[in-house]
């Protein structure tokens, strides 16, 4: 076992390099550097900006130097100073950014994950077991109408009518008076009346899926040769279904959820960007298109290294469920 | 198979089967050939047989949409400025029946607010015609027309009929979510083929042959998969090239998404063939001494094929919505182009809620279409393997 | 037009009554309440009337009253300096207190609070004449070399520090002529071409002299919103000449974030960015513009009064919260969450706007922006036929009558906007009404004719034209833009290719992003551009960039203006010897000599003179309105005034000077 996991974490670190490099590749991809879009950005909103300056400023941020020096003096600032670099549009160091808006992150995807999970797995159940019915046919349609619609549009359509029907305060996580306040129960409280707009439309689009993906595992699970066992033998059919089919059937659910993670991230990007929240969706949007290469990297190889993590984690788990698994690898 | 005769009559079109059905029904299974089992429980899942239909129809719209879209959807009229959908009655003021018509409809604006306002003149009535003159255009590029599928008889400065309400610019909705279906339908059905073709070559490499080969390939979908799609897309897309025109930003858009997609293709054809290879009828084959090319073509593709079509069908809708997606950042197709991402990102704006929600409606058609095109994958799912149970 | 000033004549005769009530409720002692008049206050006569009124009364914010009393902070008089600037305001004196609460949209979008607060040497009145400001006042020499500038004895920084000539000094030594920090030095202290910064005399404490190379008339402009010194007192310990410990500095910058002490002191000289800086703005910056709630609050030493006397500014805080898209801060618009807000409002949202008002409890105002829809057609442009095309009179002439201006403005505008050229706006001290109507009315036969005589009479099956060289091929260019998708600026450029489609002409519109839009300007790539331009409110203080061609951007006389700026420039090009813009460069060479304002103004009418003659661009619409978002209550700001960057945009009206009738109700 043991061995397993130190082969598995050699493996890691070469893909987590190449992902590095990648990353940064993919961020130097659109022509420009950030400050032809920061020059850009100035003059739209009424500055005027001298060529020279700009040249000056490129100097000053070594964006003159050739790709691969700009990048090992970043990934060598991340290794050895676990320093990312310093965001050029908001003028300050990318890890301070990324810290303060990983939290609420965090606590948005988790809520949404849960809140998915909650309603998806019962509905999954209940439509595996009466493949064909009506209510079958019209819990699929509301899981795919979830699929389809488009987050960013149902975002602005919740907001509005949370705005107009119910007077709502929308836009952000928190009401202007509790932004720059300190904790407290008042401004938990105040986010939780913020919170549900998101999570609604985040775990709507997640929800759906799960939906489908139980529903055809537990499909596969309730033809195997067992499940007739159990109900030759009598077992009576809520039990049968919820103890094994039911486990089995969630099992692969489990074991990605460290892969799903920061692809919910990377989803609710568009849904952030639409409803305004402080998350690292619209940041890592924005790094990107004003190409704020450190920003964007780090977000990039962040959201990457969730991944290759998350994946690491499953993958010991299922070692470590079944043996075969250790033997192949 | 009590259902399947049940299912057999919801849809009798095909008398002869029906009837052959009743008469030897166990016997008749047993030597169907595979593609019928498959049609036959496809058919058990009413919503994917339904949502064929609502796709056929789609792409019927999508390939004559100068055909069935009544106006030209660039042409702005101030008349109908954020028009709301036009009425269509049968009955009039007076409580007389017609065939369907419209009334004359007048605008005029709040001065205060600038809003357009629209009145029904119940004194004029302009009927509703199908196969009526309009502007002119080629169908499928080949033979010149001005046929329309429906419009009024009168040209459009004197009144129009937009089924669903026109834009800002007094543009025909409706004619260009038709035209918005083109683009929008075919890059879902090209973005598919051509992860279809990069998955089942590379994945079948990798599942064929295995050894170093598979695992290179494995490690490259699993990096590609590990970096986040968002910027994925959106690095690739600001890398096209600004200049490029439209068609070719089109392509280079599908590219993109298919780009990302071929990944989880090439894992399903390597599945696939990891367990085939395994299998007694591919031994056989084996050993009877077929080519390598010829158990792969003949024998081993024709048994996970329905899988790999159920798995498209479920991904064109992905496509659709990344294309929306793009169009939303900013980085998507772009007028003069129209696609159901470009409405809808013009869409996108609280006036458009406030002021003129039917322009809203691509959404609709996006739905629809994702969940036309999930049940008939799950139904493609379900009727995969026709010799399970 | 006329409706529109009437209905400001109400609002402000409205305003003086109910503010006469606001004022009489507050305190019984003013008998008379100032009228608003059209005439600027004058700075030298108000302080006169403000000291002997009511001396005992505190004339300062009761929290600043507060801090006096418990003895954290000076008293008043110590804090002002001995001659305040007296601030006119726009309708009536107002009451202390109160938030206001507007948007921005990042660090980047910094313009939006730092017009807010800026404060220069001098700023314009209502007529847009330059007035002292953070100067006591000013002279300049006969041959507008010399500037002596006289600053207020008594004036201090926001942490007590007096405020003196040193400060100009300092800056000059260590700031405006260090490479390290200002690659190039900044333009409003430089002349001529090749730029040559000027020289900085200390005459006393209080006086100034900056001396120039060339004759500068036009100084005064460039320090509206500048010109004030770093407070050196602060700044000298980020300053590496200037710190004992140069290693102790190299590695707090190191630590910052930083790979250079320059980049650390420039990180720390951004007010938005440092609290800690001392400034002389009205409100203070309390945290980074980097958070998600900017929040200014009162400087306790600022150095305005009303013309009662009173402390400015009225308001206590100012807070600006972030936004992702403008659809949220629609949203909070309409939901009454904005107080006051010009940036980021656009006139396709008006009914939107207009359609809350009572709901969010607040009032669409319109000002007019110094903005033009017009396309820039670059005279040179390399493609030859188009540049013989384009240089051609008769031609531009004919585009510009193919146009149908009214169609566009309903259609697009809901006809808020007016017909005009590029031109300065109406209410500008240069309005030229001949340069406005140049050409503006819809006249497609006589377009059609025109195109003709110029030789484009040979078309092809749809009716496009073709060039005269017999190639065969028909006239077609591309004009881009930055106007994205459904902004009403993309939708009126379809209409406009359109127009030109009509009379023959195949004028296709590209959106393209900013860069690459920079990118094509610099390399001369850019047949034409779909881009009118702002700065027509006081056209003479920004040296009138557009109406010379040598603006940044607006390419309609792309290589010559170039050329002007610097003649070894790849995409330079020299004008040849007999063209008409060597005449709009002479006279503005007599402009920029000559220290008359009236002189400056005949001088530039016969710039306009030429524009309207020759029609370098096909002006669309202009005296665009610009939604402003005032909240119920708000005062102090008039509807109508002119938005232009030049003139601080809807900051224009002293903004220390805004109040709330009833401020216990917007904490």
């Amino acid at each position: 076992m043991l061995g397993y996991v130190l082969r598995r974490v050699t493996i890691m670190i070469p893909t987590l390099l190449i992902i590095s490099i990648i990353s940064f590749v993919i961020i130097q991809l659109p022509p420009g550097d950030y400050l032809t879009s920061y020059a850009a950005q100035l003059r739209t909103m009424g500055d005027i900006v001298q060529q020279e300056e700009i040249d000056a400023l490129r100097q000053r941020y070594g964006l003159g130097q050739p790709v691969y020096v700009q990048y090992f003096k970043w990934i060598s600032g991340i290794i050895l100073r676990g320093d990312w670099g310093q965001s050029m549009e908001w003028q300050k160091p990318v890890r301070d950014l990324i810290w303060e808006r990983l939290a609420l992150t965090m606590v948005l995807s988790g809520v949404s994950i849960l809140v998915s999970w909650f309603i998806a797995i019962p509905i999954g159940v209940y439509s595996a077991t009466h493949q064909y019915s009506i209510p079958d046919y019209i819990l699929s349609i509301i899981s795919f109408v979830g699929v389809g619609t488009p987050g960013f549009m149902l975002a602005l359509v919740i907001m509005y009518v949370a705005m107009t029907a119910f007077g709502l305060n929308v836009g952000g996580l928190f009401s202007q008076e509790y932004l720059a306040a300190p904790w407290s129960w008042a401004k938990v409280v105040d986010m939780l009346k913020h919170l549900w707009i998101p999570v609604l439309i985040i775990a709507l689009g997640s929800t759906a899926g799960s939906i489908r993906t139980t529903r055809a595992n537990l499909l596969d699970e309730l033809n195997k040769p067992y499940v007739e066992t159990a109900r030759a033998k009598g077992l009576p059919e809520g039990r049968l279904v919820w103890k094994y089919p039911v486990r089995v059937a969630l099992n692969p659910f489990f074991s990605t959820v460290g892969w799903s993670l920061a692809n919910l991230i990377s989803g609710e990007t568009l849904v952030s960007v639409v409803l305004s929240l402080q998350t690292i969706g619209p940041m890592m949007l924005r790094a990107l298109t004003s190409q704020d290469m450190y920003l964007a990297g780090s977000f990039l190889l962040l959201l990457s290294t969730m991944t290759v993590l998350g994946t690491l984690i499953s993958d010991i788990l299922l070692a470590w469920v079944d043996p075969r698994i250790r033997m192949e690898a | 198979m009590a259902t399947s005769s049940e299912a057999d009559n919801l849809l009798p079109q095909n008398d002869l089967e029906v009837a052959e059905e009743l008469k030897g029904e166990e016997e008749k299974i047993y030597v169907a050939p595979p593609w019928r089992l498959m049609w036959w429980r496809f058919r058990r899942h009413r919503m994917a047989v339904v949502s064929a239909v609502v796709l056929a129809v789609f792409y019927f719209v999508a390939i004559f949409c100068e055909f069935v879209a009544p106006y030209n959807p660039e042409q702005f009229f101030i008349k109908y400025k954020m028009a709301p959908p036009t009425r269509i009655h049968l009955r009039d003021a007076e409580g007389k029946w017609h065939l369907p018509f419209v009334y004359r409809i007048e605008r005029s604006r709040d001065e205060q607010t600038m809003r357009s306002l629209f009145v029904e003149d119940t004194s004029t009535r302009y009927p509703l015609r199908f196969f009526v003159r309009g502007d002119e255009y080629k169908l499928l590029g080949l033979f010149k027309t001005n046929i329309h599928l429906f419009g009024l008889t009168v040209s459009r400065d004197e009144q129009g009929i937009f089924l669903l309400g026109a834009d800002r610019m007094g543009r025909d909705l409706f004619s260009r979510l038709c035209y918005g279906a083109r683009l929008s339908l075919s890059i879902g059905l090209v973005g598919v083929f051509l992860s279809l073709i990069l998955g089942v070559i590379l994945g079948g490499l990798s599942g064929y042959y295995g050894g170093t080969l598979d695992v290179i390939i494995q490690r490259v979908i699993e990096l590609i998969r590990t970096i986040p799609s968002i910027p994925l897309w959106m690095a690739l897309s600001a890398a096209l090239p600004p200049d490029w025109p439209v068609v070719r930003v089109y392509f280079g858009i599908t590219v993109i998404l298919s780009l990302i997609g071929w990944t989880w293709m090439a894992r399903v054809v390597r599945g696939r063939f990891l367990a085939l290879r395994e299998e007694d009828f591919v031994l056989a084959a084996r050993l009877v001494g077929s080519s390598e090319m010829r158990i792969i073509l003949r024998h081993m593709v024709p048994s996970f094929l329905s899988y790999i079509i159920a798995s498209l069908t479920i991904a064109i809708p992905n496509m659709i919505l990344g294309e929306t997606g793009l169009s939303f950042i900013g980085l998507g197709l772009r007028p003069p182009a129209i696609s159901w991402g470009v409405l809808l990102q013009e869409a996108q704006n609280v006036r458009s809620l406030a002021l003129c929600p039917w322009v809203l409606t691509p959404a609709l058609a996006v739905i629809i279409a994702v969940l036309a095109f999930n049940f008939v994958g799950d139904g493609l799912r379900d009727a995969a393997d026709p010799y399970a149970r | 037009m006329k409706r529109k000033v009437t209905r400001r004549e109400f609002v402000r005769l409205s305003v003086v009554v109910s503010a006469g009530l606001v004022s009489a409720c507050a305190k019984p002692a003013p008998t008379e309440v100032p009228q608003p008049t059209k005439a600027p206050v004058k700075a030298t006569e108000a302080p006169t009337v403000a000291p002997t009124a009511v001396p005992e009364v505190p004339k300062e914010a009761p929290m600043l009253a507060e801090l006096v009393k418990q003895g954290k902070l000076p008293p008043l008089q110590d804090r002002l300096p001995k001659n305040p600037w007296v601030a006119p305001v726009a309708e009536s004196v107002g009451k202390y207190g109160g938030t206001i609460r507007r948007a921005f949209r990042g660090v980047s979008d910094r313009w939006g609070p730092t017009k807010l607060g800026d404060r220069g040497l001098a700023w314009f009145d209502r007529n847009l004449v330059m007035q002292p400001r953070i100067l006591e006042s000013w002279e300049v020499s006969e041959d507008a070399k010399v500037w002596t500038l006289h600053l207020r004895p008594g004036m201090k920084w926001s942490d007590g520090t007096p405020f003196t000539a040193d400060d100009f000094v300092w800056s000059y030594e260590n700031e405006w002529t260090n490479t390290d920090i200002n690659p190039a030095p900044p333009g409003a202290y430089t002349t001529g071409s090749p730029r040559v910064m000027m020289a900085i005399e200390k005459v006393d404490d209080y006086t100034l002299r900056y001396k120039f190379a060339h004759p500068n008339p036009l100084f005064i402009y460039k320090v509206g919103r500048g010109g004030v010194p770093t407070p050196g007192h602060y700044m000298k310990q980020f300053h590496i000449n200037l710190v004992d410990d140069k290693d102790a500095l190299q590695a707090a910058a190191q630590k910052a974030g930083f790979n250079s002490w320059s980049e650390y002191y420039v990180d720390r000289n951004w007010w938005y960015m440092n609290p800690d800086k001392p400034s002389v703005m009205p409100w203070l910056a309390k945290n980074k513009l980097s958070e998600e709630l900017f929040i200014m609050e009162r400087n306790p030493y600022y150095f305005a009064v009303d013309p009662e006397g009173n402390q400015l500014p009225y308001i206590d805080k100012v807070t600006h919260r972030l936004f992702e898209t403008p659809e949220v801060l629609n949203l909070w618009v309409t939901n009454g969450e904005i107080d006051f807000q010009a940036r980021h409002m656009s006139m396709a949202n008006f009914t939107l706007y207009k359609e809350n008002e009572a709901k969010g409890g607040y009032k669409v105002f319109v000002g007019k922006s110094a903005g033009h829809l017009a396309m820039n057609i670059n005279h040179t442009t390399k493609n030859k036929r188009l540049r013989e095309f384009f240089q051609d009179r008769r031609v531009r002439i004919a585009l510009n009558l193919a146009i149908n201006r009214d169609e566009i403005n309903e259609l697009v505008f809901d006809g808020l906007y007016t017909p005009r050229q590029y031109s300065p706006l109406s209410m500008s001290p240069q309005y030229y009404p001949k340069a406005s109507n140049a050409y503006i009315e819809y006249d497609p036969d006589k377009a059609n004719q025109l195109l003709d005589e110029a030789g484009y009479t040979e078309k092809d099956a749809q009716g496009f034209r073709k060039w005269k060289d017999g190639s065969g091929e028909i006239i077609s260019f591309t004009f881009e833009g930055t106007a994205d998708t459904g902004t009403p600026d993309a939708d009126a450029a379809e209409m406009v290719s359109k127009y030109l489609a009509d009379v023959g002409i195949k004028a296709t519109y590209k959106f393209v992003e900013r860069s690459l839009y920079e990118e094509h300007y610099n390399a001369n790539e850019i047949e034409a551009a779909w881009w009118g331009g702002d700065r027509t409110v006081v056209p003479l203080a920004p040296e009138a960039p557009i109406f010379r061609g040598t603006m940044i951007d607006r390419p309609w006389a792309c290589a010559w203006g170039r050329w002007l700026a610097d003649p070894s420039h790849p995409a330079a090009e020299e004008p040849p010897a007999d063209h008409w813009i060597r005449k709009i460069w002479a006279y503005w060479d007599q402009i920029s000599q000559e220290p008359n304002p009236d002189k400056q103004n005949e001088l530039f009418f016969k710039i306009l003179d030429i524009w309207a003659e020759e029609v370098p661009m096909l002006g669309v619409l202009g005296e665009a309105p610009a939604p402003i978002i005032v909240k119920n209550g708000f005062r102090n700001y008039l509807e109508g005034m002119p938005i232009d960057d030049t003139t601080g945009d809807e900051h224009l009206l002293n903004t220390e000077t805004y109040f709330w009738e009833e401020p216990e109700k917007h904490v």
